[in-house]
């Protein structure tokens, strides 16, 4: 077994400006990866969990809710 | 059947009854860093008497069936989990692939040591690494698998320039 990282609960809201992650500074091709290396796993779950709720929504043909749009 | 997908409650619910597991293809790329999507968990389990006992029960709580074009209701069970090695299911909370091996027949005895223990929330997960990830992946040879390798290679080459 290899060392384990980190994992932290998954209840908090994504940050999405982690501290060392300058989307300027990065090649363009890269900033994902490096941004999802950023995360904790459970984050990373939750981005991918995001994206699957997402995709879930345009099938069913409902409005994702948007943050501040009434 | 069109179940919402939940990642982390599918493995909740093996890891609940006790089922040894590893966590393979795209969940596994995920937690190692890679920013790929899946629409489905993948799971080697380790096939004892034991543990497929415990892996049906969880099965039975997910309400599991094979995927079946024709449409029958076939559920997995002890006898089929220790005779059959693919297990292409439909679950309440989503598509679940249980497998015997991956890649060149690499069973859960062969993966364990290629594993890494995440913490996801209150699960604590073997993770298949990035690099056999990669590696059946490439053995698969599937389009969408194909399609992935350029990310996976890119996320392995970036965690290897990084340190911890």
């Amino acid at each position: 077994m290899k060392s384990p990282e980190s994992g932290t609960e998954i209840a908090q809201p994504l940050d999405t400006s982690p501290e060392g992650w300058r989307p300027e500074t990065v090649d363009h091709d890269d900033s994902l990866i490096r941004w999802m290396l950023t995360l904790s796993p459970a984050k990373r779950l939750e981005v991918a969990q995001g994206f699957v709720d997402s995709i879930r929504v345009l099938r069913s043909g409902r409005r994702a809710p948007v943050s501040g749009h009434t | 059947m069109d179940a919402e997908l939940r990642f982390l409650d599918i493995l909740r619910a093996l890891t609940r009854h006790e089922v040894d597991f590893v966590v393979v293809g795209g969940v596994a790329a995920i937690l190692e860093g890679a920013p790929i999507s899946t629409f489905d968990v993948d799971v080697v389990y380790h096939r004892t008497d034991d543990n497929n006992a415990r892996l049906a029960a969880a099965l039975r709580e997910l309400n599991a069936l094979y995927k079946d074009p024709a449409g029958r209701r076939i559920v997995p069970d002890v006898e089929k989990l220790a005779t059959i090695n693919r297990h292409l299911l439909l679950t309440d909370l989503g598509p679940l692939d249980v497998l015997v091996g991956i890649g060149r027949d690499l069973s859960y005895d062969q993966l364990i040591d290629r594993t890494i223990e995440y913490e996801v929330a209150d699960l604590s997960l073997k993770v298949l690494d990035l690099e056999t990830v990669i590696e059946s992946k490439e053995f698969a040879g599937r389009d969408k698998d194909r399609a992935t390798l350029p990310i996976l290679r890119r996320t392995l080459e970036l965690k290897r320039s990084t340190p911890d």
